[in-house]
C-alpha cells in the first residue's frame, strides 16, 4: 500500500537543522502533514495524544533516545503498528541489529540523500 | 665516618654526657637538612612544570566556550541558508504553476510547436534546479554531524572542569604533586575530595 500523502508524520530530532531537513525532504516527496518533537519523550506524548501514520526519528537524543522511544512505541498497544524510520549517524552493525530487534521499520545513516529517504519510505509502505 | 649507634662510642663520648646527647641530633639535623634541600630542589623542578600545565588548564573553559559557539554559529548559519533555499523552493512552486498554465494557453492558441517546447524546457530546467535545491538542503546535514562531534568534545572537557577552577600553586606540598602520577586516582575519575591534580591530568 503506497504511503498516504495526507498521513500525519512525526519528525523526532534534537537538532533543529535536522528536523528542518527531514521535513523539507518529506514535503518535497509530497507529504504536508508534518509535526516535530525534540526527543523521544516529547514524541511519545504527541503520539499518544494524536493519530500519526509514520515516525521518522533520530537515534541520539537527550531525555529519551530514539531506540528507547521505539521500544516504548512497540510496547504500546495503540502505537505499536506505527512505522518507524530511524535516522542516525551510527553506522555500526550492532546499532542496526539493536534497532531491528527493537522493531524498527527501516534505517537511514546520516548523511543521506532525498532519494535514499524516498527509497526507504517506499519500502516501508510498499 | 659515622659510627653505628650505641655500639662503638668512644670512652670520651661516654665520659661526656653532653656529647652523648648531641651526636644523634646532629646526624638527624644533617639528614633533615639534606631531605629539605632535596624537597626544595624537587619543588622548584615541579613548579617549572606547573606553570604551562596551569595555563592549559585555565584555557579549557575558554576552549569549551569556543566549541559551543562553533555549534551555535554553524546552526545559525545553516538555518539562514535553509531559509533562502526554502524561499527559492516556494518560488519554484509558483513559477512551475505559471509555466504549466502558460504551456496550456500556448497549446490552446496553437502557437508554433518550437515556442511550446521552449516553455516546456524552462519547466524541465526548473525541475532540475529543484533537485539541486533539495541536494543543498540535505548537504546541510553536515551541521548535525558537526554538532554531534562538538557535543562529544564538550562532554569530554566538562567532566574535570569543576576541579580545574582550583589552581596548582608552586608552593603546594609535595603530597599534592605526588598525586598527579597516581594511576588509581585516574582510574577512579574525579570525585569529592579530590585535589587539584585532576586538573593537571586533564
Amino acid at each position: 500500500m503506497p504511503a498516504d500523502p495526507n498521513m500525519k508524520i512525526l519528525v523526532v530530532d534534537d537538532m533543529s537543522t535536522m528536523r528542518r531537513i527531514v521535513k523539507n525532504i518529506l514535503k518535497q516527496l509530497g507529504f504536508n502533514n508534518l509535526e516535530e518533537a525534540e526527543n523521544g519523550q516529547e514524541a511519545l506524548t504527541k503520539l499518544k495524544a494524536d493519530s500519526y501514520g509514520f515516525v521518522v526519528s533520530d537515534w541520539n537524543m537527550p531525555v529519551m533516545m530514539g531506540i528507547d522511544m521505539l521500544r516504548a512505541i512497540r510496547a504500546d498497544e495503540k502505537l505499536k503498528k506505527i512505522p518507524v524510520l530511524m535516522v542516525t549517524a551510527e553506522a555500526q552493525k550492532e546499532n542496526l541489529m539493536e534497532a531491528v530487534q527493537a522493531g524498527v521499520s527501516n534505517y537511514v545513516v546520516k548523511p543521506f540523500t532525498a532519494e535514499t529517504m524516498q527509497e526507504k519510505i517506499n519500502k516501508i509502505f510498499k | 665516618m659515622a659510627q653505628p649507634r650505641g655500639t662503638a662510642q668512644s670512652r670520651d663520648e661516654m665520659d661526656d654526657p653532653e656529647q652523648d646527647v648531641k651526636a644523634p641530633d646532629t646526624k638527624l639535623y644533617e639528614e633533615l637538612g639534606e631531605l629539605a634541600r632535596f624537597i626544595d630542589t624537587t619543588m622548584k623542578t615541579l613548579s617549572e612544570f606547573s606553570a604551562p600545565v596551569n595555563t592549559s588548564t585555565q584555557q579549557l573553559p575558554q576552549a569549551l566556550t569556543h566549541l559551543t559557539n562553533l555549534k551555535t554559529l554553524t546552526e545559525q548559519g545553516t538555518h539562514k541558508v535553509m531559509l533562502e533555499v526554502e524561499a527559492m523552493q516556494d518560488n519554484h512552486i509558483q513559477i512551475g504553476k505559471m509555466i504549466k498554465e502558460l504551456a496550456h494557453v500556448l497549446q490552446q492558441a496553437q502557437v508554433a510547436p518550437s515556442l511550446l517546447q521552449q516553455v516546456q524546457q524552462v519547466g524541465r530546467q526548473l525541475g532540475q534546479d529543484d533537485k539541486r535545491l533539495l541536494d543543498i538542503m540535505t548537504a546541510l546535514s553536515f551541521q548535525d554531524l558537526v554538532a554531534q562531534s562538538v557535543n562529544k568534545l564538550v562532554t569530554i572537557g566538562v567532566r574535570p572542569v569543576p576541579k580545574a577552577g582550583r589552581q596548582t600553586r608552586p608552593e603546594q606540598s609535595q603530597r599534592d604533586v605526588e598525586t598527579v602520577g597516581s594511576d588509581e586516582e585516574y582510574l577512579d575519575g574525579p570525585g569529592p575530595g579530590r585535589r587539584n591534580s585532576e586538573a593537571i591530568r586533564f
